[in-house]
């Protein structure tokens, strides 16, 4: 295997890797702590975004074990139940992915809905496997604070990941072209 | 549906195996979930995410600095915006407290005379251990908050961790620099407690609400609102007297008391950490005050200790 072969691999492992690198640190940050005032405010569920966004636009980028992993490290960050959010983006996942179709490539209001549908039905999830889990009340208000806030910070992280997604694209293209030029 | 392609440079992870791996998944969560709710602290998860916030501890300084300047922008500015009446509220307040502190001072001359009547030992001087919190409640299913501090600061299990003016929690994993606090808020928490106005113990459930319950309440006691909770000291973890909240009414016959602290604001918390205490007959000599409050070597050498003793009485003003 040439050097430039090499290189091409992995160039081509890293641009693969940095959405699920940048859910992580999604996951990080929705763990740091955010005041206004005298007021806690919610952190909107940044990993689920991250997830949504590569799982419609790039589902290749997002397979089933890196949901799995980034939802894992938000149990084990946050201290929570080990697998409760995993659990959830890997169903919630599954689920969204049939209305793909329709969501994915008309444009960033489709995609916008279909987060709206996707952060609702994650929310529903956790909330039900957490009764389960948990007991009675497992803090329904703060998730569905949580939630709506995710809904409406949405359409700004979004574009900040479709620009990662262009940066990403045209990274790949450069590595592809000039590893036919060496050729 | 788009369908999961395999990278290639990844291969096992899309394309005909993808719904055989979802299976093995989400089978995994289950088990991990069952495992882990089943019993918390001998969970094999437990120390696992110690170890994983120990390595996420820098990027999590980093990413909280950021906000930490945005938190203290907007208190500064909630803070002015009603200054004059916060200080019309601390001129009060201060006089209200320099009477309290005179009764303090007094009860506390009166309480070491009779101890040394008494012969009775001499209580251990808590030692301080100053930390932040460098992540938020740990969203809505837990009440937990991670510290940067932890063993090498002098942090154990069990110490109690107290905001300014009561206890938020204790200390319910520890690793070489962070340490996760367990809030009184979390489903998990359970504190024996004692009612001061009526003598009556109880303990203090979390139920990941802002004001936990208060629950096995001592028969024939008439409990009623406003009365002071204070840590009872009957499990052996906490030490006896810290003051946690008052006692406010939560619907029939159940009660449930707002804390004194707000767990979930806290940015800067003390971890109290008290020494066991040296009787006479275990030692070999009549033990001398500075000895029992001395900290360990190193810990003292820690920016963030500070023995209680040390801890500097404010100058009366306004007299």
């Amino acid at each position: 295997m040439g050097n430039s072969e090499f290189f091409q691999r992995l160039s081509a492992v890293i641009w693969a890797g940095l959405p699920f690198f940048l859910s992580l640190l999604c996951v990080m940050l929705y763990v740091a702590p955010l005041r206004v005032g005298n007021f806690t405010i919610p952190m909107p569920l940044f990993p689920f975004m991250a997830i949504y966004f590569w799982s419609m636009t790039r589902p290749a980028f997002m397979p089933y074990i890196a949901i799995f992993l980034i939802g894992l490290f938000q149990d084990v960050l946050t201290g929570g139940p080990v697998g409760l959010w995993a659990l959830s983006y890997l169903l919630t996942v599954v689920m969204i992915s049939t209305q793909s179709d329709v969501i994915a490539g008309r444009g960033r209001p489709a995609l916008w809905a279909g987060f709206m549908l996707a952060a609702v039905l994650a929310t529903a999830l956790v909330w039900i496997i957490a009764r389960i889990a948990l007991g009675p009340d497992p803090a329904g208000g703060r998730l569905g604070a949580e939630m709506l806030l995710s809904v409406l910070v949405y359409p700004l992280v979004g574009r900040f990941f479709a620009l990662v997604q262009r940066a990403t694209n045209q990274a790949r293209r450069l590595t592809v072209t000039s590893t036919m030029v060496d050729i | 549906m788009a369908k999961r392609r395999s990278l290639g440079i990844i291969s096992g992870l899309g394309g005909p195996w993808a719904r055989g791996l979802l299976v093995i998944l989400v089978l995994l969560s289950i088990a991990m979930l069952a495992i882990d709710r089943a019993r918390p602290e001998q969970s094999p998860f437990f120390h696992i995410k110690q170890v994983v916030a120990e390595g996420a501890r820098p990027a999590l300084i980093i990413l909280s600095a950021p906000l930490r300047t945005l938190n203290q922008i907007t208190a500064a500015f909630a803070s002015n915006w009603q200054a004059a009446r916060r200080v019309r509220e601390l001129e009060r307040d201060n006089r209200n407290l320099m009477q309290w502190r005179d009764l303090a001072l007094a009860l506390h001359e009166k309480m070491s005379r009779y101890e040394e009547l008494l012969g009775a030992p001499q209580a251990p001087t808590p030692v301080i251990i100053t930390a932040r919190a460098i992540t938020d409640a740990g969203g809505p299913f837990v009440r937990a908050r991670l510290v940067n501090v932890g063993t090498d600061d002098g942090v154990a299990e069990g110490q109690a961790v107290l905001a300014y003016n009561g206890l938020i929690g204790r200390i319910m994993n520890v690793g070489r620099r962070t340490a996760r606090v367990l809030l009184l808020t979390d489903l998990n928490s359970r504190v024996p407690v004692f009612i001061t106005d009526i003598g009556a113990h109880a303990i203090l459930a979390g139920d990941n609400s802002g004001a936990p319950r208060l629950i096995y309440i001592e028969r024939g006691v008439q409990v009623d609102t406003g009365m002071r909770i204070i840590t009872s000291g009957e499990d052996g973890v906490l030490p006896r007297g810290l003051a946690i909240g008052q006692i406010a009414p939560a619907g029939g016959k159940k009660w449930q008391v707002s804390l004194f602290a707000r767990p979930e604001r806290v940015d800067f918390v003390n971890i109290l950490e008290v020494p066991a205490i040296q009787f006479e007959e275990a030692s070999s000599g009549p033990t001398e005050e500075g000895q029992q409050a001395e900290p360990e070597p190193g810990i003292a050498d820690s920016e963030t200790t500070t023995p209680i003793a040390e801890l500097e009485i404010p100058p009366s003003g306004g007299q």
